[in-house]
């Protein structure tokens, strides 16, 4: 038997169509915040996806979970995904349900802290799967997962600076956030290559997309909260409702793979 | 194949069922059969099989993989330059041990081998138990990997015979609730064209 290891395009052609239509819709959703309407206010259908978006992963993962039984690496490591998804889809619902409509942020902190502590789930996912499939990590891979986050936190950091005078309190939170964010983003990219020869890369790379999209709507929201107020027609809306449409498409070629 | 290998591929599809789950474990027993036409049981008796399909699946971590999967059902233990120690941690594994040991024909027989090696035919006759069913349990006996040929002979009518032994000299059962393990010994020179053995020492 000849194992041939296909090449990047031959794997992916038959996603990327699905890729250009998650990116259509989640612009699409996005761009709908600027239409006026007459009973709801413009945002409705874009705050409803934001925050319905991450329940649907977190669904998604129990489902797949579910699916491989429980298993001690996947049916785990999806479990965890979905927990890490939960945690954010309680984070944005807070804001949906009821802080946005009383106009009252004095528990902001709270739906924070759900955010903060999802995303080392999210890594969680990731680093359960790297350490089964890999023995040990190659030096570039061990570089990445530095420099990546460094250059994102101080990139952020640094561009933000005058802001620090100001609000260091909320300057910081968001560092930590961003810096997350981006060792979230290391570890996938990392874990992509980790999969890269292997019947798993297909799922892995529309992961890294999606997880790409997360961090980038992330860095933009944090970035808008630092110096001015976030507007659900901002490109973080449509980054992130195309990360948790990503990371679902992600799921189904999964468990479609093995 | 190698007695070794026998034993332990009796555990690997529990323990890919555990790690990747079932679904995982059906893609691969339905690769296996469009690849090769034959069913996973008869893939895992043969690791090489196995091992192609598993590397169209996982690429270059088949081997850590699989060194996770047989760490997860033995250990092996050097203990002098001839002998070594393996342990069956996989209760599946040993409890298809266990019920062959205590089959009392199957005892006879391992007994009967177990300091001296012999033919099939020589083996029955000695064992003084009905030929048919003890044909049957020797061959069972050989495909669960615990008899090993260690080479021939020449039965009375001139024919060339294969000769068998034990594969293990010494097994000791452990018993915790229901959980079974085994500590046995082994001779090294059973080991080496073992796959099992090759992919743990990695």
């Amino acid at each position: 038997m000849v194992i041939s290891i296909p090449t990047i395009y031959s794997q992916i052609k038959e996603s990327y169509k699905i890729i250009f239509a998650v990116v259509g819709i989640a612009i699409t959703i996005q761009l709908s915040s600027k239409i006026p309407m007459d009973f709801f206010e413009s945002s409705i259908i874009a705050s409803t996806a934001i925050v319905m978006s991450p329940l649907a992963v977190s669904v998604s993962s129990f489902v797949i979970s579910r699916i491989y039984g429980g298993s001690k690496i996947f049916g785990k490591s999806y479990f965890i995904l979905g927990l890490s998804y939960m945690l954010f889809f309680i984070g944005e619902a807070m804001f949906y349900f009821y802080m946005d409509p009383t106009d009252n942020y004095e528990h902001r902190i709270i739906a924070e802290m759900m955010f903060l502590v999802s995303t080392p789930l999210l890594i969680a996912h990731i680093i359960i799967n790297i350490r089964y499939f890999a023995e040990k990590l190659e030096s570039y891979q061990k570089m990445l997962l530095v420099v990546i986050p460094v250059v994102i936190v101080v990139g952020y950091g640094l561009s933000l600076l005058d802001a620090y005078s100001e609000n260091p309190g909320g300057y910081f939170f968001n560092l930590l956030v961003v810096a997350e964010s981006g060792t979230s983003l290391g570890f996938i990219i990392v874990a992509f290559t980790v999969f890269r020869q292997t019947v798993l890369f297909v799922p892995w790379f529309l992961l890294l997309i999606g997880i790409l999209f997360g961090t980038m709507g992330d860095l933009l929201y944090r970035y808008t909260d630092t110096i001015a107020f976030y507007d659900f027609a901002d490109p973080a809306t449509g980054l992130w409702l195309a990360s948790s449409m990503m990371v679902i498409y992600a799921l189904y070629q999964h468990q479609k793979s093995i | 194949m190698n007695s070794l290998d026998r034993i332990v591929a009796k555990g690997v599809r529990t323990v890919l069922e555990e790690d990747l789950g079932k679904s995982t474990y059906k893609k691969i027993e339905k690769e296996v059969f469009d690849v090769y036409g034959i069913s996973i049981l008869d893939a895992v008796s043969d690791f090489s099989k196995l091992d192609l399909v598993l590397r169209k699946f996982f690429g270059k971590h088949t081997t850590n993989i699989e060194s996770k999967i047989f760490k997860k059902i033995l250990s092996v233990k050097n203990n002098t330059k001839i002998e070594s120690t393996i342990t069956i941690k996989d209760s599946g594994v040993a409890k298809m041990v266990f019920e062959a040991y205590g089959d009392p024909a199957k005892k006879v027989i391992l007994d009967l081998l177990l300091h001296e090696s012999k033919s099939i035919p020589e083996a029955i006759a000695k064992s003084k138990l009905p030929k048919a069913s003890t044909y049957n349990r020797i061959k069972e006996l050989i495909g669960d990997g615990l008899l090993t040929m260690v080479g021939f002979t020449n039965a009375s009518d001139g024919r060339k015979v294969n000769e068998y032994s034990t594969t293990f000299n010494k097994t000791i059962f452990e018993i915790e609730d229901e959980h079974i393990s085994i500590n046995a010994n082994v001779q090294n020179k059973f080991l080496k064209d073992s796959f099992v053995f090759s992919s743990i020492q990695v």
